[in-house]
């Protein structure tokens, strides 16, 4: 798959490494800042391709991806806290949607498009159910897991008094809850088909996703301000704090329910027919569909830039560097083929030769420039 | 481990060395005798000579007294008296881990050419003669020695490439003869300045002598140092393939027979890293201060530039080949921060890739020989077919690529750790180094190992027995090192330390670049 998606495994350590060395970007008020930015932009840019994504794992994939840039604005904006919680809380409802994403796939024989889907709640009650927690508590609908640990993101960059960001984190919640709900829509409810034969998953698949469902559930609570100890207490920079922002929540909350209305509009009742708002939207689901074309980028560099520097590079050493090297083994075979003309074999050639020789010595030291001769023989 | 090795003590006297270095070349004459029919019995013979060189290193590795360090097990005997030479060997932390990698790989060299079918008997007496020569390098203790042994290395090379090698890109016969006159050319410089050296040492003290310890106490005035330190450079750099005097290498690799690649990739690259530190550094300081910041701009121009052209390569000798040159790349830089951890490294980083470009001409000679290709379009998915010979390709492609828990790894963090504080733009540039190297590396593997099976390669049979040999040894010690460095690092510690202390230029030479 693609580049980004390999990246998103190694971002969750990505964002724990940040936050271990957080007292570095403590010290540099700019590379927070970056931080923020750069968490923001990835969170926004990644939810807008999940929107239009058919995969349902490429779906999920980018969501985490989404996720992970909330964790890094959080570190941004300067908590520590928030950051952790979340990526706790998310590897409860995440985990708990890529087993449900396995139990679906499972149950239709490797098919991965949620457009082949549909209908599967009544044949499939465990996974829909546990599924549809797990992408409530990632949409962030109260009181599930997410709900509390996004909160604390959004809260801490409003009450840092980053209202850009504040603003893109509540319509990224939208985001959220949209793409989710539109996988929820497509592939849970709705028409059945007919070529589908599912099958609700074995405990094996089924208790798992449970388990986690409870924790995408309550694991939101160990963060709650009013707890004598808290989440914060034991994984805060600076000094723990505990906060609580009304205003917060009901603005995200709301962003949430709407994400999930506008889902439901379109790919349940089909106010709007997706294909028609596709199509109307032309270029940018195209860019959205094809990922802003970042692999398609990667590809090209890779093809052109990388691997035709290396070409190039392969060029210079075999005829520059090495040229080199045999022009001057070809020098001294030239060499040798001129110097050979002089041995002849011819006895009287030698002796003129020898003759003219010593007749010039005697001429140099008799009739010669003196200075020469001494710089010659040191006389 | 100290417990055990004292057990295990060589008695003193018992001229150890001169038997580990004379082995193969005793083996080697007594081959003369054998009828060229008798092939197993050849290859046993070489075996066996190997295998004793190679036990009786280890009980040199493990006996010799790091506390006390310095040279040990040392032989003298006068030779050339008028001209103060002397038949002197001896090891200490610098040597110790070469010869160790010297005798590995001979004996794993041996069993990677077991099926060696033209030729053998002619083909291991050289091999042998080859094993020796390289081993003597670094334990000689004076300087004629260490140079009538890089010579004895040359010979049998360009035989036995000529003779038992393969011909693809370039004629074996033109890649033999690049490699020798390439390496001649480079002794010639190396020459003048070892004589050069010799002459003005005596012009100093007045005292005639080539032995090495004496040679690297001589004060020698600095615009000599620069000079002399110029002609050995120039030798001992072409040796280790330091860009722009490589050129001769992959093709030389590329020629030679499977043995021969190991050992020249292996090792005898190894002598020009050796020679600069125990000859050029220890005896003309300052001029490898005047030149060190020079060797690591070209050091850095080998980790770069080589790690780009193995993307463009399409034979898999090739691509270790120039990888070879990466790395050395490396080794450079860790010399030329001139530090006790960079030269660790150094040292750590030579050893390590020794061991893994070894086993990788082992494998790579191993399919070559059933396959009869190296082109890598041509091969693809042969984990389905050969899973061991799989296993020895990705051991050392993840050795080469510098994963932790392997030797190599253990190597290049060494030299990066020592080279940042002095060139840290050259340390960034060599570290991504890094990243080349695991695009070729893990495209390489990808290619020639997974991926669909090709019915065309179902007649490939898996390594067995014998051929396994190379790939138990070299692997083992891979993984023995990366997991307990302290194995390799604490020897080479012992040697580099007092050294370093003792020219004290540990802080000479000032960052910037």
């Amino acid at each position: 798959m693609s580049a980004l998606i390999h990246a998103a495994t190694m971002v969750a350590a990505g964002v724990y490494l940040v936050a271990r060395a957080f007292f570095l970007f403590d010290a540099v008020p700019a590379a927070q800042l970056v931080v923020a930015y750069i968490g923001a932009f990835t969170a926004l840019f990644a939810a807008t391709i999940a929107v239009t994504q058919n995969d349902i794992k490429r779906i999920l994939a980018y969501s985490t991806l989404s996720q992970l840039g909330y964790m890094m604005m959080a570190l941004g904006v300067g908590s520590v806290t928030a950051s952790m919680f979340h990526l706790m809380t998310h590897a409860f409802f995440k985990a708990l949607l890529f087993l449900g994403a396995g139990s679906v796939i499972h149950a239709l024989h490797g098919k991965q498009d949620i457009w082949e889907m549909g209908g599967l709640s009544r044949r499939m009650p465990v996974t829909t159910v546990t599924f549809v927690i797990g992408t409530l508590a990632l949409a962030g609908i109260f009181p599930l897991a997410g709900f509390w640990s996004k909160d604390e993101i959004l809260a801490a960059a409003y009450s840092h008094g980053f209202t850009g960001l504040y603003v893109l984190g509540n319509f990224v919640a939208f985001l959220t809850a949209l793409y989710m709900f539109r996988l929820v829509f497509v592939v849970f409810f709705g028409h059945e088909r007919e070529e589908n034969h599912p099958h609700e998953s074995p405990p094996s698949m089924t208790v798992p996703l449970v388990i986690l469902a409870v924790f995408s559930v309550c694991g939101g609570l160990v963060g709650m301000p009013w707890l004598p100890v808290n989440f914060a207490t034991y994984v805060h920079y600076g000094h723990a704090v505990h906060g609580f922002h009304p205003e917060v929540m009901l603005l995200s909350t709301a962003c949430a329910l709407a994400g999930i209305l506008v889902a439901y509009l379109i790919y349940s009742r089909r106010a709007v027919a997706p294909e028609v708002l596709a199509a109307r939207s032309g270029p940018l689901y195209r860019l959205l569909y094809n990922k802003y074309y970042i692999d398609e980028i990667y590809q090209w560099l890779i093809d052109h830039i990388v691997d035709g520097t290396a070409r190039v590079l392969y060029w210079v050493d075999i005829n520059v560097v090495d040229g080199v090297v045999n022009g001057l083994a070809r020098l001294a075979g030239w060499g040798g083929k001129v110097l050979r003309l002089v041995q002849t074999g011819n006895a009287q050639q030698y002796a003129i030769v020898l003759v003219a020789v010593i007749v010039v010595i005697v001429v140099v030291l008799t009739l010669g420039d003196p200075l020469w001769a001494v710089w010659l023989w040191g006389r | 481990m100290d417990l055990a090795v004292t057990s295990l003590a060589v008695p003193s006297g018992f001229p150890i060395l001169s038997i580990i270095l004379l082995g193969p070349i005793v083996a080697a004459v007594a081959l003369l005798f054998v009828p060229r029919e008798e092939a197993w019995v050849i290859k046993s013979m070489a075996a066996m000579a190997t295998l004793g060189s190679l036990v009786l290193s280890l009980l040199v590795y493990f006996g010799y007294d790091r506390q006390a360090g310095g040279l040990q097990f040392q032989e003298c005997i006068p030779w050339i008296t008028d001209l103060g030479v002397s038949y002197s060997l001896g090891v200490d932390g610098i040597s110790l881990p070469l010869l160790m990698l010297t005798n590995l790989i001979g004996f794993s060299a041996v069993y990677a050419s077991w099926n060696v079918k033209e030729r053998p008997k002619e083909f291991f007496i050289l091999l042998l003669l080859l094993i020796s020569g390289v081993m003597g390098t670094f334990i000689a203790q004076d300087l004629f020695i260490f140079f009538l042994f890089y010579e004895v290395v040359v010979i049998p090379i360009y035989i036995l490439i000529i003779v038992w090698g393969s011909t693809k890109r370039v004629t074996k016969e033109y890649a033999g003869m690049k490699l020798t006159i390439y390496l001649l050319m480079g002794s010639a410089f190396l020459l003048v300045g070892l004589i050069a050296l010799y002459v003005k040492a005596y012009q100093i003290t007045g005292i005639k002598c080539m032995d090495m310890t004496f040679l690297s106490q001589v004060p020698y005035p600095e615009s000599f140092q620069i000079l002399g330190f110029l002609l050995l450079g120039l030798g001992f750099c072409t040796l280790i393939s330091m860009w722009p005097f490589h050129s001769w290498s992959p093709d030389g690799y590329a020629g030679a027979p499977t043995a021969v690649s190991m050992i020249h990739a292996g090792v005898l690259k190894k002598i020009g890293g050796y020679g600069l530190i125990r000859i050029g550094l220890c005896m003309l300081p300052l001029g490898a201060k005047y030149w060190a910041p020079l060797i690591a701009l070209l050091g850095v121009g080998n980790v770069v530039y080589a790690a780009l052209i193995c993307m463009a390569q399409k034979d898999l000798k090739y691509v270790v080949g120039y990888s070879s040159v990466s790395h050395m790349g490396y080794a450079l830089i860790g010399f030329a921060a001139l530090n006790v951890v960079s030269i660790n490294g150094a040292i750590a980083m030579m050893f390590a890739h020794g061991v893994m470009a070894a086993l990788f001409f082992a494998m790579i000679g191993n399919l070559y020989e059933k396959s009869h290709t190296r082109h890598i379009p041509d091969l693809g998915g042969l984990a389905h077919q050969m899973p061991v010979l799989a296993a020895g390709f990705m051991l050392a492609g993840l050795a080469s690529l510098g994963l932790p828990g392997l030797a190599n790894f253990i190597g290049e963090f060494t030299v990066f750790v020592g080279a940042f504080g002095v060139y840290q733009v050259a340390a960034v540039l060599a570290i991504s180094g890094v990243v080349f190297t695991a695009v070729y590396i893990l495209r390489l593997l990808g290619n020639v190992l997974f991926g669909p099976r090709l019915p065309q390669w179902d007649v490939l049979k898996d390594m067995k027995g014998a051929e396994m040999i190379p790939l138990l040894v070299l692997g083992t010690v891979l993984i023995v090192v990366g997991i307990f460095p302290s194995l390799l690092m604490d020897t080479i510690n012992s040697g580099v330390a007092p050294m370093v202390a003792r020219l004290g230029i540990s802080l000479m030479v000032g960052g910037g670049w």
